[in-house]
Protein backbone atom coordinates (compact mmCIF):
# COMPACT_ATOMS: atom_id res chain seq x y z
CA UNK A 1 0.00 0.00 0.00
CA UNK A 2 2.56 2.07 1.08
CA UNK A 3 5.06 1.29 -2.38
CA UNK A 4 1.81 2.38 -4.68
CA UNK A 5 1.21 6.18 -2.56
CA UNK A 6 5.15 6.43 -3.07
CA UNK A 7 4.88 5.28 -7.52
CA UNK A 8 1.54 7.63 -7.44
CA UNK A 9 3.42 10.37 -5.95
CA UNK A 10 6.62 9.79 -8.30
CA UNK A 11 4.31 9.71 -11.34
CA UNK A 12 2.38 12.59 -9.96
CA UNK A 13 5.22 14.93 -9.19
CA UNK A 14 6.83 13.91 -13.35
CA UNK A 15 3.68 15.56 -14.71
CA UNK A 16 2.76 18.10 -12.77
CA UNK A 17 4.13 20.51 -14.97
CA UNK A 18 2.07 19.28 -17.38
CA UNK A 19 -1.35 19.04 -15.29
CA UNK A 20 -0.69 22.44 -14.91
CA UNK A 21 0.13 23.69 -18.35
CA UNK A 22 -3.12 21.73 -19.45
CA UNK A 23 -5.15 23.42 -16.77
CA UNK A 24 -4.52 26.48 -17.55
CA UNK A 25 -5.10 26.19 -21.36
CA UNK A 26 -8.36 27.42 -20.81
CA UNK A 27 -7.37 30.67 -19.30
CA UNK A 28 -5.85 31.97 -16.39
CA UNK A 29 -6.08 30.54 -12.88
CA UNK A 30 -4.40 31.17 -9.25
CA UNK A 31 -2.96 28.26 -6.95
CA UNK A 32 -6.02 26.85 -5.15
CA UNK A 33 -8.18 26.54 -8.40
CA UNK A 34 -5.48 25.14 -10.32
CA UNK A 35 -4.82 22.57 -7.17
CA UNK A 36 -9.20 21.66 -7.53
CA UNK A 37 -9.26 22.08 -10.91
CA UNK A 38 -7.21 18.78 -11.16
CA UNK A 39 -8.72 17.08 -8.70
CA UNK A 40 -11.79 17.71 -10.35
CA UNK A 41 -10.91 16.76 -14.11
CA UNK A 42 -9.19 13.69 -12.99
CA UNK A 43 -11.72 12.52 -10.92
CA UNK A 44 -10.08 13.05 -7.82
CA UNK A 45 -7.52 10.40 -9.08
CA UNK A 46 -4.83 13.42 -9.49
CA UNK A 47 -4.54 14.69 -6.12
CA UNK A 48 -1.43 17.18 -6.49
CA UNK A 49 0.32 18.16 -3.28
CA UNK A 50 0.43 22.03 -2.28
CA UNK A 51 3.78 21.23 -1.27
CA UNK A 52 4.72 20.90 -4.54
CA UNK A 53 2.02 22.88 -6.64
CA UNK A 54 3.83 26.24 -5.62
CA UNK A 55 7.66 25.25 -6.35
CA UNK A 56 6.36 24.24 -10.04
CA UNK A 57 4.36 27.52 -10.85
CA UNK A 58 7.19 29.21 -9.70
CA UNK A 59 9.45 27.56 -11.61
CA UNK A 60 7.27 27.04 -14.81
CA UNK A 61 7.31 30.82 -14.59
CA UNK A 62 10.83 31.16 -13.87
CA UNK A 63 11.25 29.39 -17.32
CA UNK A 64 8.75 31.79 -19.23
CA UNK A 65 5.95 28.67 -19.52
CA UNK A 66 3.82 30.68 -17.57
CA UNK A 67 3.03 34.76 -16.38
CA UNK A 68 1.36 35.83 -13.35
CA UNK A 69 -0.66 38.67 -12.06
CA UNK A 70 -2.15 39.58 -9.41
CA UNK A 71 -5.69 40.53 -8.29
CA UNK A 72 -7.64 41.91 -5.39
CA UNK A 73 -9.93 39.62 -4.39
CA UNK A 74 -13.28 40.12 -3.16
CA UNK A 75 -13.53 40.60 0.27
CA UNK A 76 -10.82 38.15 -0.33
CA UNK A 77 -7.38 38.79 0.04
CA UNK A 78 -4.94 39.65 -3.43
CA UNK A 79 -4.57 36.54 -5.36
CA UNK A 80 -1.88 35.51 -8.04
CA UNK A 81 -3.01 34.50 -10.85
CA UNK A 82 -1.09 32.13 -13.70
CA UNK A 83 -1.66 32.16 -17.51
CA UNK A 84 0.13 30.37 -20.09
CA UNK A 85 2.52 32.15 -22.64
CA UNK A 86 3.77 31.58 -26.17
CA UNK A 87 6.09 29.62 -24.63
CA UNK A 88 4.38 27.94 -22.49
CA UNK A 89 1.57 27.38 -25.36
CA UNK A 90 4.63 25.45 -27.18
CA UNK A 91 5.65 23.76 -23.80
CA UNK A 92 2.51 22.16 -23.46
CA UNK A 93 2.70 21.09 -26.93
CA UNK A 94 5.90 18.94 -26.25
CA UNK A 95 4.89 17.46 -23.05
CA UNK A 96 2.00 16.08 -24.73
CA UNK A 97 3.79 14.34 -27.63
CA UNK A 98 6.63 13.32 -24.46
CA UNK A 99 4.00 11.95 -22.25
CA UNK A 100 1.74 10.13 -25.41
CA UNK A 101 4.93 8.34 -26.33
CA UNK A 102 6.09 7.32 -23.09
CA UNK A 103 2.77 6.38 -21.71
CA UNK A 104 2.08 4.44 -24.94
CA UNK A 105 5.00 2.52 -24.48
CA UNK A 106 4.80 1.79 -20.85
CA UNK A 107 1.29 0.73 -21.53
CA UNK A 108 2.57 -1.73 -24.53
CA UNK A 109 5.15 -3.03 -21.81
CA UNK A 110 2.40 -3.74 -19.34
CA UNK A 111 0.14 -5.04 -21.88
CA UNK A 112 2.76 -7.80 -23.04
CA UNK A 113 3.60 -8.91 -19.77
CA UNK A 114 -0.29 -9.40 -18.61
CA UNK A 115 -0.93 -11.30 -21.87
CA UNK B 1 19.99 36.53 8.21
CA UNK B 2 16.99 38.01 5.74
CA UNK B 3 15.79 41.31 5.91
CA UNK B 4 12.50 41.70 8.05
CA UNK B 5 9.43 42.47 5.79
CA UNK B 6 6.24 44.18 5.97
CA UNK B 7 3.89 42.43 8.73
CA UNK B 8 0.75 40.93 6.82
CA UNK B 9 -2.60 43.33 6.57
CA UNK B 10 -4.44 40.56 7.42
CA UNK B 11 -4.22 38.01 10.07
CA UNK B 12 -5.48 34.32 9.53
CA UNK B 13 -5.05 33.05 13.28
CA UNK B 14 -1.70 32.26 15.17
CA UNK B 15 -1.61 28.57 13.63
CA UNK B 16 -1.46 29.85 9.82
CA UNK B 17 0.18 33.40 10.99
CA UNK B 18 2.79 31.26 12.57
CA UNK B 19 3.16 28.98 9.26
CA UNK B 20 3.75 32.44 6.84
CA UNK B 21 6.16 33.74 9.45
CA UNK B 22 8.18 31.06 9.08
CA UNK B 23 7.84 30.76 5.35
CA UNK B 24 9.09 34.10 5.19
CA UNK B 25 12.13 33.61 7.11
CA UNK B 26 13.15 30.44 5.09
CA UNK B 27 12.86 32.35 1.56
CA UNK B 28 16.19 33.58 0.40
CA UNK B 29 14.38 35.77 -2.18
CA UNK B 30 14.59 39.97 -2.78
CA UNK B 31 12.10 41.02 0.08
CA UNK B 32 9.01 42.10 -2.59
CA UNK B 33 8.99 38.24 -3.93
CA UNK B 34 9.53 36.75 -0.13
CA UNK B 35 6.29 39.11 0.21
CA UNK B 36 4.78 37.66 -2.76
CA UNK B 37 4.92 34.45 -1.84
CA UNK B 38 3.77 35.18 1.82
CA UNK B 39 0.27 36.70 0.30
CA UNK B 40 0.20 33.95 -2.53
CA UNK B 41 0.46 31.22 0.34
CA UNK B 42 -1.55 33.13 2.70
CA UNK B 43 -4.50 33.21 0.29
CA UNK B 44 -4.00 29.31 -0.64
CA UNK B 45 -4.55 28.39 3.37
CA UNK B 46 -7.46 30.55 3.32
CA UNK B 47 -9.08 28.71 0.94
CA UNK B 48 -8.20 25.59 1.47
CA UNK B 49 -9.63 26.45 4.98
CA UNK B 50 -12.70 27.53 4.33
CA UNK B 51 -13.08 24.49 1.84
CA UNK B 52 -12.42 22.47 4.48
CA UNK B 53 -14.43 23.72 7.27
CA UNK B 54 -17.54 23.34 4.71
CA UNK B 55 -16.72 20.10 4.51
CA UNK B 56 -17.80 19.58 8.20
CA UNK B 57 -14.08 20.47 9.44
CA UNK B 58 -13.51 22.80 12.64
CA UNK B 59 -11.87 26.33 11.65
CA UNK B 60 -8.84 24.78 14.04
CA UNK B 61 -8.58 21.78 12.64
CA UNK B 62 -9.15 22.82 8.84
CA UNK B 63 -6.16 25.48 9.81
CA UNK B 64 -3.97 22.39 10.81
CA UNK B 65 -4.43 20.60 8.22
CA UNK B 66 -4.12 22.91 5.12
CA UNK B 67 -0.74 23.47 6.66
CA UNK B 68 0.18 19.72 7.25
CA UNK B 69 -1.27 19.68 3.40
CA UNK B 70 1.93 22.67 2.18
CA UNK B 71 4.47 20.88 4.37
CA UNK B 72 7.18 22.31 6.26
CA UNK B 73 7.68 26.12 5.99
CA UNK B 74 11.43 25.53 5.57
CA UNK B 75 11.06 22.76 2.96
CA UNK B 76 8.17 24.40 0.94
CA UNK B 77 10.54 28.00 0.82
CA UNK B 78 13.85 26.17 0.12
CA UNK B 79 11.83 24.69 -3.40
CA UNK B 80 10.06 27.87 -4.24
CA UNK B 81 13.32 29.81 -3.39
CA UNK B 82 15.50 27.14 -5.79
CA UNK B 83 12.70 27.20 -8.40
CA UNK B 84 12.72 30.78 -8.95
CA UNK B 85 16.31 30.85 -9.18
CA UNK B 86 17.15 29.77 -12.38
CA UNK B 87 20.62 30.31 -14.18
CA UNK B 88 18.49 31.91 -17.29
CA UNK B 89 17.25 34.42 -14.54
CA UNK B 90 20.69 35.15 -13.37
CA UNK B 91 22.03 35.61 -16.75
CA UNK B 92 19.28 38.08 -17.61
CA UNK B 93 19.81 39.97 -14.45
CA UNK B 94 23.37 40.75 -14.66
CA UNK B 95 22.39 41.61 -18.58
CA UNK B 96 19.73 43.58 -17.36
CA UNK B 97 21.82 45.02 -14.18
CA UNK B 98 24.36 46.77 -16.46
CA UNK B 99 21.46 48.06 -18.63
CA UNK B 100 19.77 49.66 -15.86
CA UNK B 101 23.06 51.02 -14.44
CA UNK B 102 24.59 52.11 -17.15
CA UNK B 103 21.30 54.40 -17.34
CA UNK B 104 21.61 55.35 -14.08
CA UNK B 105 25.31 56.37 -14.33
CA UNK B 106 24.34 58.50 -16.84
CA UNK B 107 21.67 60.39 -15.10
CA UNK B 108 24.70 60.66 -11.91
CA UNK B 109 26.82 62.12 -14.11
CA UNK B 110 24.33 65.02 -15.22
CA UNK B 111 23.35 64.98 -11.51
CA UNK B 112 27.48 65.32 -10.83
CA UNK B 113 28.43 67.80 -12.88
CA UNK B 114 25.64 70.26 -11.64
CA UNK B 115 26.72 69.60 -8.53
CA UNK B 116 30.30 70.20 -9.08
CA UNK B 117 29.86 73.27 -11.44
CA UNK B 118 27.83 75.15 -8.42
CA UNK B 119 30.41 74.04 -6.04
CA UNK B 120 33.23 75.00 -8.13
CA UNK B 121 31.50 78.89 -8.80
CA UNK B 122 31.33 79.28 -4.88
CA UNK B 123 34.76 78.09 -4.77
CA UNK B 124 36.17 80.05 -7.59
CA UNK B 125 34.06 83.54 -5.46
CA UNK B 126 34.87 82.27 -2.11
CA UNK B 127 38.60 82.13 -3.13
CA UNK B 128 37.96 85.88 -5.30
CA UNK B 129 36.46 87.16 -1.55
CA UNK B 130 40.06 86.26 0.16
CA UNK B 131 41.32 87.72 -2.23
CA UNK B 132 39.80 91.54 -1.95
CA UNK B 133 39.91 90.81 2.11
CA UNK B 134 43.71 89.54 2.37
CA UNK B 135 45.12 91.53 -0.79
CA UNK B 136 46.43 88.67 -1.52
CA UNK B 137 46.79 89.56 -5.42
CA UNK B 138 45.82 87.88 -8.24
CA UNK B 139 44.79 84.13 -7.23
CA UNK B 140 44.89 81.53 -9.83
CA UNK B 141 44.10 77.73 -10.19
CA UNK B 142 48.15 77.02 -10.79
CA UNK B 143 47.80 73.17 -10.27
CA UNK B 144 46.16 71.29 -12.79
CA UNK B 145 45.65 68.73 -10.61
CA UNK B 146 42.63 70.90 -9.70
CA UNK B 147 41.32 70.22 -12.48
CA UNK B 148 41.83 66.59 -12.62
CA UNK B 149 39.91 66.53 -8.72
CA UNK B 150 37.00 68.19 -10.17
CA UNK B 151 36.53 66.18 -12.82
CA UNK B 152 36.73 62.92 -10.65
CA UNK B 153 34.01 64.25 -8.17
CA UNK B 154 31.91 64.49 -11.20
CA UNK B 155 32.22 60.61 -10.95
CA UNK B 156 30.94 60.30 -7.28
CA UNK B 157 27.38 60.79 -8.09
CA UNK B 158 27.22 58.16 -11.35
CA UNK B 159 29.11 55.78 -8.74
CA UNK B 160 26.97 55.94 -5.95
CA UNK B 161 23.44 55.69 -8.44
CA UNK B 162 25.38 52.48 -10.59
CA UNK B 163 26.17 50.48 -7.05
CA UNK B 164 22.77 51.26 -5.89
CA UNK B 165 21.25 50.21 -9.27
CA UNK B 166 23.50 47.30 -10.05
CA UNK B 167 22.42 45.45 -6.82
CA UNK B 168 18.72 46.27 -7.11
CA UNK B 169 17.99 45.41 -10.37
CA UNK B 170 20.43 41.92 -9.78
CA UNK B 171 18.65 41.10 -6.73
CA UNK B 172 15.12 41.46 -8.21
CA UNK B 173 15.90 39.78 -11.47
CA UNK B 174 18.27 37.10 -10.30
CA UNK B 175 15.59 36.38 -7.60
CA UNK B 176 17.96 36.43 -4.94
CA UNK B 177 17.91 38.59 -1.98
CA UNK B 178 20.13 42.17 -2.10
CA UNK B 179 22.06 41.28 0.79
CA UNK B 180 23.89 37.94 -1.09
CA UNK B 181 24.38 39.60 -4.31
CA UNK B 182 25.74 43.05 -2.48
CA UNK B 183 28.49 41.65 -1.67
CA UNK B 184 29.77 40.33 -4.69
CA UNK B 185 28.90 43.19 -6.43
CA UNK B 186 30.50 45.88 -4.33
CA UNK B 187 33.76 43.72 -4.26
CA UNK B 188 34.35 42.89 -7.74
CA UNK B 189 32.52 46.19 -9.19
CA UNK B 190 34.43 48.44 -6.19
CA UNK B 191 37.59 46.26 -7.60
CA UNK B 192 36.85 47.46 -11.19
CA UNK B 193 35.87 50.68 -10.15
CA UNK B 194 39.40 51.17 -8.29
CA UNK B 195 41.05 49.66 -11.16
CA UNK B 196 39.73 52.26 -13.81
CA UNK B 197 40.28 55.30 -11.53
CA UNK B 198 43.66 54.83 -9.43
CA UNK B 199 45.44 52.35 -12.20
CA UNK B 200 44.36 52.69 -15.50
CA UNK B 201 43.07 56.88 -15.51
CA UNK B 202 46.64 59.52 -15.90
CA UNK B 203 45.74 63.07 -15.49
CA UNK B 204 47.69 65.71 -14.11
CA UNK B 205 47.55 65.10 -10.07
CA UNK B 206 47.69 66.15 -6.47
CA UNK B 207 46.77 64.79 -2.96
CA UNK B 208 43.11 66.62 -3.49
CA UNK B 209 42.82 64.65 -7.23
CA UNK B 210 43.68 61.73 -5.56
CA UNK B 211 41.45 61.85 -2.88
CA UNK B 212 38.54 62.94 -5.43
CA UNK B 213 39.68 59.38 -7.75
CA UNK B 214 39.92 57.33 -4.61
CA UNK B 215 36.42 58.15 -3.79
CA UNK B 216 34.78 57.00 -6.47
CA UNK B 217 35.41 53.18 -5.87
CA UNK B 218 34.79 54.29 -2.29
CA UNK B 219 31.39 55.65 -2.73
CA UNK B 220 30.80 52.71 -5.04
CA UNK B 221 31.52 50.22 -2.54
CA UNK B 222 30.07 51.55 0.27
CA UNK B 223 26.44 52.52 -1.57
CA UNK B 224 26.25 49.21 -3.27
CA UNK B 225 27.05 47.23 -0.03
CA UNK B 226 24.34 48.93 1.78
CA UNK B 227 21.71 48.77 -1.28
CA UNK B 228 18.59 46.90 -1.50
CA UNK B 229 17.03 45.09 -4.01
CA UNK B 230 14.90 48.30 -4.27
CA UNK B 231 11.36 46.84 -3.40
CA UNK B 232 11.97 47.67 0.36
CA UNK B 233 11.98 51.59 0.93
CA UNK B 234 15.17 52.86 2.48
CA UNK B 235 14.76 54.14 6.26
CA UNK B 236 14.90 58.08 6.37
CA UNK B 237 17.90 57.45 8.51
CA UNK B 238 19.89 55.72 5.68
CA UNK B 239 18.63 58.15 3.11
CA UNK B 240 19.17 60.86 5.16
CA UNK B 241 23.01 59.47 5.92
CA UNK B 242 23.82 59.38 2.03
CA UNK B 243 22.78 62.52 1.62
CA UNK B 244 24.55 63.94 3.92
CA UNK B 245 27.84 61.92 2.93
CA UNK B 246 27.62 62.90 -0.47
CA UNK B 247 27.21 66.35 0.46
CA UNK B 248 30.16 66.15 2.82
CA UNK B 249 32.48 65.33 0.24
CA UNK B 250 31.16 67.43 -2.21
CA UNK B 251 31.91 70.24 0.29
CA UNK B 252 35.21 68.59 1.78
CA UNK B 253 37.38 69.66 -1.88
CA UNK B 254 37.41 73.12 -2.04
CA UNK B 255 38.14 73.45 1.52
CA UNK B 256 40.44 70.84 1.82
CA UNK B 257 42.09 72.93 -1.14
CA UNK B 258 42.15 75.57 0.85
CA UNK B 259 43.43 74.70 3.12
CA UNK B 260 46.42 72.83 1.40
CA UNK B 261 46.66 76.27 -0.48
CA UNK B 262 47.85 74.74 -3.99
CA UNK B 263 45.70 76.23 -6.55
CA UNK B 264 46.18 79.42 -4.55
CA UNK B 265 49.86 80.15 -6.00
CA UNK B 266 50.64 83.79 -7.29
CA UNK B 267 50.04 83.90 -11.06
CA UNK B 268 53.90 83.29 -12.16
CA UNK B 269 55.22 84.87 -15.53
CA UNK B 270 56.29 82.25 -17.75
CA UNK B 271 60.03 80.83 -18.73
CA UNK B 272 62.81 84.05 -19.12
CA UNK B 273 61.04 86.61 -17.69
CA UNK B 274 59.83 88.16 -13.84
CA UNK B 275 61.21 86.29 -11.15
CA UNK B 276 63.46 83.76 -13.21
CA UNK B 277 65.70 86.88 -14.94
CA UNK B 278 67.39 86.97 -11.89
CA UNK B 279 67.98 83.38 -11.43
CA UNK B 280 71.56 84.16 -10.70
CA UNK B 281 71.02 86.45 -7.89
CA UNK B 282 68.93 84.06 -6.41
CA UNK B 283 70.51 81.23 -6.57
CA UNK B 284 73.10 82.91 -4.31
CA UNK B 285 70.56 84.42 -2.05
CA UNK B 286 68.05 81.09 -1.94
CA UNK B 287 71.70 79.33 -0.58
CA UNK B 288 71.58 76.99 -4.02
CA UNK B 289 75.34 76.83 -4.03
CA UNK B 290 75.37 74.76 -0.93
CA UNK B 291 75.30 71.58 -2.48
CA UNK B 292 77.67 72.65 -5.07
CA UNK B 293 79.79 75.78 -5.90
CA UNK B 294 78.55 78.54 -7.81
CA UNK B 295 80.48 79.46 -10.87
CA UNK B 296 81.20 83.39 -11.64
CA UNK B 297 83.90 83.08 -14.36
CA UNK B 298 82.39 81.20 -16.51
CA UNK B 299 83.39 80.63 -19.98
CA UNK B 300 81.43 81.25 -23.14
CA UNK B 301 78.49 78.45 -23.01
CA UNK B 302 77.26 79.58 -26.06
CA UNK B 303 73.18 79.76 -26.14
CA UNK B 304 70.94 77.99 -23.64
CA UNK B 305 68.20 76.50 -24.28
CA UNK B 306 65.20 74.99 -22.21
CA UNK B 307 61.86 73.09 -23.50
CA UNK B 308 59.00 71.85 -21.94
CA UNK B 309 57.49 68.86 -23.54
CA UNK B 310 54.88 66.55 -21.98
CA UNK B 311 56.78 66.35 -18.68
CA UNK B 312 60.28 66.06 -20.25
CA UNK B 313 62.29 69.28 -19.58
CA UNK B 314 65.02 69.38 -22.06
CA UNK B 315 68.66 71.19 -22.06
CA UNK B 316 71.33 72.71 -24.07
CA UNK B 317 74.49 73.76 -24.19
CA UNK B 318 75.53 75.36 -27.59
CA UNK B 319 79.24 75.74 -27.30
CA UNK B 320 80.01 71.76 -25.89
CA UNK B 321 83.88 71.90 -25.81
CA UNK B 322 83.96 75.11 -23.69
CA UNK B 323 82.38 73.53 -21.16
CA UNK B 324 84.10 69.56 -21.33
CA UNK B 325 87.38 71.33 -21.02
CA UNK B 326 87.14 72.02 -17.24
CA UNK B 327 84.20 69.69 -16.26
CA UNK B 328 83.53 65.79 -16.62
CA UNK B 329 80.33 64.26 -15.40
CA UNK B 330 78.09 66.80 -16.54
CA UNK B 331 74.30 66.50 -15.07
CA UNK B 332 70.99 68.38 -15.81
CA UNK B 333 69.27 68.60 -12.73
CA UNK B 334 65.94 70.05 -11.38
CA UNK B 335 65.28 71.37 -8.54
CA UNK B 336 61.88 72.53 -6.49
CA UNK B 337 61.63 76.48 -6.28
CA UNK B 338 59.39 77.64 -3.65
CA UNK B 339 55.63 78.57 -4.25
CA UNK B 340 55.86 81.71 -3.07
CA UNK B 341 57.50 83.45 -5.83
CA UNK B 342 60.30 81.43 -7.79
CA UNK B 343 63.40 80.99 -5.00
CA UNK B 344 64.67 78.18 -4.51
CA UNK B 345 62.94 75.35 -1.99
CA UNK B 346 64.83 76.18 0.97
CA UNK B 347 63.65 72.21 2.15
CA UNK B 348 65.27 70.00 -0.33
CA UNK B 349 69.33 70.15 -0.34
CA UNK B 350 69.24 67.68 -4.01
CA UNK B 351 67.39 67.77 -6.92
CA UNK B 352 64.32 65.88 -7.07
CA UNK B 353 65.39 64.79 -11.15
CA UNK B 354 68.74 64.55 -12.81
CA UNK B 355 69.94 63.43 -15.94
CA UNK B 356 73.49 63.27 -17.70
CA UNK B 357 74.42 65.53 -20.62
CA UNK B 358 75.66 64.14 -23.55
CA UNK B 359 77.34 65.49 -26.50
CA UNK B 360 75.48 65.76 -30.19
CA UNK B 361 76.40 67.42 -32.72
CA UNK B 362 78.72 69.99 -30.58
CA UNK B 363 76.09 70.47 -28.10
CA UNK B 364 75.33 69.33 -24.57
CA UNK B 365 72.15 67.86 -24.49
CA UNK B 366 69.35 65.93 -21.89
CA UNK B 367 65.80 65.75 -20.39
CA UNK B 368 64.48 65.28 -17.53
CA UNK B 369 60.97 63.74 -16.67
CA UNK B 370 59.99 66.32 -13.97
CA UNK B 371 56.06 65.11 -14.46
CA UNK B 372 56.74 62.04 -11.84
CA UNK B 373 57.67 63.93 -8.61
CA UNK B 374 54.56 64.02 -6.19
CA UNK B 375 54.40 68.28 -4.95
CA UNK B 376 56.17 69.44 -7.61
CA UNK B 377 55.12 72.14 -8.95
CA UNK B 378 57.18 75.03 -9.66
CA UNK B 379 61.27 74.33 -11.10
CA UNK B 380 64.34 75.32 -11.75
CA UNK B 381 66.65 73.29 -14.33
CA UNK B 382 70.42 73.53 -13.98
CA UNK B 383 73.77 72.02 -15.50
CA UNK B 384 76.11 70.71 -13.11
CA UNK B 385 79.96 68.96 -13.54
CA UNK B 386 82.61 67.65 -11.75
CA UNK B 387 85.48 70.10 -12.02
CA UNK B 388 89.58 69.09 -12.21
CA UNK B 389 89.86 69.11 -7.98
CA UNK B 390 86.75 66.80 -7.92
CA UNK B 391 83.86 69.44 -6.18
CA UNK B 392 80.66 69.14 -8.00
CA UNK B 393 80.11 73.09 -9.52
CA UNK B 394 76.85 74.80 -10.76
CA UNK B 395 77.61 75.92 -13.84
CA UNK B 396 74.08 77.58 -14.96
CA UNK B 397 70.83 77.41 -15.01
CA UNK B 398 68.54 77.17 -18.13
CA UNK B 399 65.65 78.34 -16.71
CA UNK B 400 62.24 77.50 -14.72
CA UNK B 401 58.65 76.47 -15.33
CA UNK B 402 55.79 74.80 -13.76
CA UNK B 403 54.32 71.26 -14.15
CA UNK B 404 52.05 69.27 -12.66
CA UNK B 405 52.72 65.47 -11.46
CA UNK B 406 51.41 63.27 -14.35
CA UNK B 407 50.15 59.55 -14.09
CA UNK B 408 47.87 57.29 -12.17
CA UNK B 409 46.58 57.93 -8.53
CA UNK B 410 48.73 54.55 -7.96
CA UNK B 411 52.08 56.30 -9.85
CA UNK B 412 51.43 59.41 -7.58
CA UNK B 413 50.83 57.01 -4.21
CA UNK B 414 53.95 55.06 -4.89
CA UNK B 415 56.32 58.18 -6.16
CA UNK B 416 58.67 59.29 -4.67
Amino acid sequence: MFEDRQIRAQLLKGTLPLLILATLRDGELHGYHIARRIRERSGEALAPSEGALYPALHRLEAEGALEATWREGEGGPRRRYYRLTAGGLAALARAERDWAAFAGGVNRVAAEGSS
Amino acid sequence: MPEPVAPAQQTLGPAMDGYLASLVVALELPNGERIEVRDEIGAHLIDLRSELVEGGMSPESAAAEAIRRLGPPNVLAHEITHARQTRRALLAAIGGATWAATGAAARGLILGLASVMIVAVAAMLAMAGASRVFGTGTWTLWDAGWLTAFGAAVFWAPAWLAGRTLVSVTARRSHRPAERVRRWIGLVGGLLVALVTLVWFRAPLNLASVIALAVVPAVFLVTSLTATDGLSEPSKKARWATLALFATLLVALPVLGLMLATPMQKQLSSVGSGPYDSMAAMLHATGFDLPGRFVTDLPDLGSTSMTLDQGLANGALENAAAVMTRWHDLRLEAWRASPSGGELDQAYTLPFATAPLTVQAGRLVGAVRVDSTRDVTLWWLVVTGISPDGGRDVITTLGGSNSTFTGSALDWLTAP
